[in-house]
């Protein structure tokens, strides 16, 4: 028994000497070349099994992370696989620990009689199931960088297996398992990188995708601006808000200077100049002055940006969006707010005013009707009672909508439009405005008329007032046809020769609280008009000039007959008065 | 331009001096018209004339034009009625009554003689309680 295992240790003779070189050679190529570490372990444990003639062998893992056996199972070679279920993991053994922390080989001809063997408790030894070990060969395979990443351990049933020879060629095998290990956790921890930036640049995308989407969602331009330089970098809707290039830096000031309402210079330039002071966020709304000649109302904020570890502002990103409709709205809220309190003070003078008023007519009437009058007196009694229409007039239009509450009837347009312009023929002629009139006998429509005259008062009062800023005389001239086509219809052309309506208003001229008259406006007239117009079941257009000539024509087209779902109080003017 | 019988109006005003000037301005125009102060008065006053037109201011004292109107409607149910007013409150009130299924026809103050003249001389038919 002692002879043939001593015979075996012998020197290999040339012939198996090629033979294991042979597999050296074989066994560096495919770890070279493998790129799974389940092969690569399984050729290294095989090649060593071959090379040193052992009759079983394991490869154990040192275990780098925290907790849990310190050394882990991997793989067996010539042994039941069904073991690697069934022995406990190896402990921190005496044994163990110069191949993995001292990274020496052990050789051993009988590990049994080895002083190392047997001391660590409880097993004190091999494990029930163990396969009997008497040579024992333990190579660590050791990573470039000096660690231990596990273990070729064989084993002998016999005595004096593993020659220095046989040692040698499985310490070679165990280098080069190492080299192919370590490539292999490199080419794994490459990919989990790639993976790692792959997703990174997915979020990025993810969340420069979301930035868009929201500001695209609040219609936000963004900008950025650097102190030192002045200069601001606009993106696109930046740009177009604030009529400038996107992305073609600008300076602030400059920029400032161009597009910035006059009035909203110093709120936006206290802004800036308090955030940058106080290192706060900056706000500031303005008007900017447009081509088109209406200014669009924006909002510009941002934070500042400050030098590295000071409180020194160096610069600013922000966003500015449009804010028009907001501002018109909060205009016009302000504007109906006002209206109501007018319209509330209006109701309590109203009654004070129209009693007396009404008195004050009937006086005026009874006196100038009074056959023992004298002539003179009578006419300066019909010039009072002229004025005291124009004054009754006045209290309807400005104290109080007028609420018509007749029922519909049978109005001849002809008496109407000529008692409006009569009302009017002191204000004409102080204006040097004349008026002609040119009506078809007995335009005769069935309707309200209390809104028809107001809508021609309105209309006609508008005329007057187009003459307002021109010095030259002006000319009134009103037309009324019965139409042939569609029949059952008239029309009246108000037209007069003033300074026309600018281009840029024309559409909004019928808008309610629009008004170019700031300060006596209450910009509803031409929206009331239109509103009795509509409800009349007709329409009202107009065409206009400014330059030379100039002037505006008003038609109002109305049928004969209005709609008969038509109430004469209806919700248009209880929304005016609310 | 008169009508060949005389039509009475009863006129009412809390304020004497717009009532006594309007039924002044009626008798010159041809009408037989009379005044009143107050609602309950013009119940009275109706129970005596008879007239065939009610012309009334609305917001008065103790008994309103609209109250009065549909109590004296109740004794003289052709009898036409118009109603004036210089407030715009009155529109509420107007409507109340219309819910309750009258239908008044309301004039604003100021008012000129002659078109109320006018419009008292081409006053329909009393519409008929819906």
């Amino acid at each position: 028994m002692e002879v043939s295992s001593y015979n075996r240790a012998q020197p290999s003779p040339p012939s198996q000497n090629e033979e294991h070189l042979h597999l050296l050679v074989e066994t560096g190529l495919l770890l070279a070349s493998e790129r799974s570490l389940d092969v690569v372990i399984q050729a290294a444990l095989d090649a060593g099994l071959r090379l040193s003639g052992a009759s079983f062998g394991a490869f154990f893992y040192t275990n780098t992370g925290e907790g849990g056996d310190p050394y882990h199972l991997y793989k067996i070679v010539g042994l039941d696989p069904s073991l690697l279920d069934r022995l406990p993991m190896p402990g921190p053994t005496e044994l163990f620990d110069v191949t993995f922390l001292d990274q020496g080989v052990v050789r051993s001809p009988d590990i049994t009689l080895d002083s190392r063997y047997g001391h660590n408790l409880p097993l004190a030894g091999m494990p029930p199931g163990h396969p009997p070990v008497r040579s024992y060969l333990a190579v660590p395979v050791r990573s470039r960088g000096g660690n231990v990443l596990g273990g070729l351990i064989y084993g002998h049933p016999d005595i004096n297996v593993f020659s220095p020879f046989s040692e040698g060629l499985v310490a070679t095998v165990a280098s080069q398992a190492a080299v192919a290990i370590d490539n292999v956790r490199l080419a794994e921890s490459l990919t989990r990188e790639i993976a790692l930036v792959d997703a990174a640049h997915a979020l990025q995308l993810q969340t420069a995708s979301r930035l868009r989407h929201a500001l695209d969602s609040e219609q936000l331009g963004t900008w950025t601006w650097d102190r030192a330089t002045d200069l601001l970098d606009l993106d696109e809707r930046a740009a177009h808000l604030l009529l400038a290039q996107p992305h073609v830096p600008i300076s602030r000031t400059e920029l400032r200077h161009r597009i910035v309402a006059p009035e909203d210079l110093v709120e936006v330039t206290t802004s800036l100049r308090r955030s940058l002071d106080s290192g706060s966020h900056y706000s500031a709304e303005c008007r900017v002055d447009t081509p088109s000649g209406f200014p669009t109302w924006v909002s510009a904020s941002g934070v500042p940006a400050f030098a590295p570890g000071s409180s020194i502002v160096t610069g600013m990103v922000g966003t500015v969006r449009d804010i028009t409709t907001r501002k018109t709205q909060e205009s016009a809220l302000r504007q109906s707010e006002k209206l109501a309190a007018t319209g509330r003070l209006a109701a309590t003078i109203a009654h004070e005013i129209n009693n007396p008023l009404e008195a004050v007519t009937n006086l005026i009437y009874l006196s100038r009707t009074d056959p023992d009058v004298p002539r003179p007196v009578q006419r300066l009694l019909e010039t009072a009672d002229a004025e005291l229409a124009r004054v009754a007039q006045i209290a309807q239009q400005t104290l109080g909508f007028y609420r018509d509450t007749t029922l519909p009837g049978e109005i001849i347009l002809n008496e109407l439009i000529h008692s409006v312009v009569d009302l009017f023929a002191r204000k004409m002629s102080s204006h040097k405005i004349d008026c002609t009139l040119d009506l078809d006998p007995n335009l005769c429509i069935n309707g309200l008329r209390g809104e028809m005259r107001q809508v021609f008062s309105n209309l006609i009062v508008n005329a007057i007032e187009a003459f307002t800023s021109v010095p030259k005389p002006g000319h009134l001239h009103i037309r009324g046809r019965h139409l042939q086509r569609p029949c059952n219809h008239v029309s009246i052309l108000i037209s007069d020769d003033g300074t026309g309506i600018p281009s840029q208003v024309r559409d909004r001229i019928f808008s309610p609280f629009f008004t170019t008259k700031q300060s006596i406006g209450t910009g509803l007239g031409l929206w009331v008009t239109r509103g009795f117009v509509e409800k009349q079941g007709g329409t009202i257009r107009f065409r206009t000039r400014t330059g030379d000539p100039a002037g505006t024509i008003f038609r109002v087209f109305l049928p004969v007959n209005m709609p008969s779902s038509i109430h004469p109080t209806s919700s248009l003017l209880q929304d005016a008065l609310i | 331009m008169f009508k060949s019988a005389l039509q009475r109006i009863l006129v009412v005003d809390d304020e004497e001096l717009i009532a006594n000037t309007i039924v002044q301005i009626l008798n010159r125009s041809g009408f037989i018209a009379e005044a009143a102060y107050g609602g309950q008065e013009a119940i009275d006053a109706a129970r005596r004339i008879t007239p065939e037109i009610l012309l009334s201011d609305i917001l008065m004292p103790y008994l309103d034009g609209i109250e009065a109107a549909i109590e004296i409607q109740k004794f003289l149910p052709d009898i036409r009625i118009v109603l004036f007013s210089g407030q715009a409150a009155t529109v509420e009130i107007l409507a109340r009554a219309r819910a309750r299924g009258y239908n008044f026809e309301l004039l604003a103050k100021p008012l000129h003689p002659l078109q109320l003249i006018k419009h008292l001389q081409e006053l329909p038919p009393a519409p008929r309680l819906r």
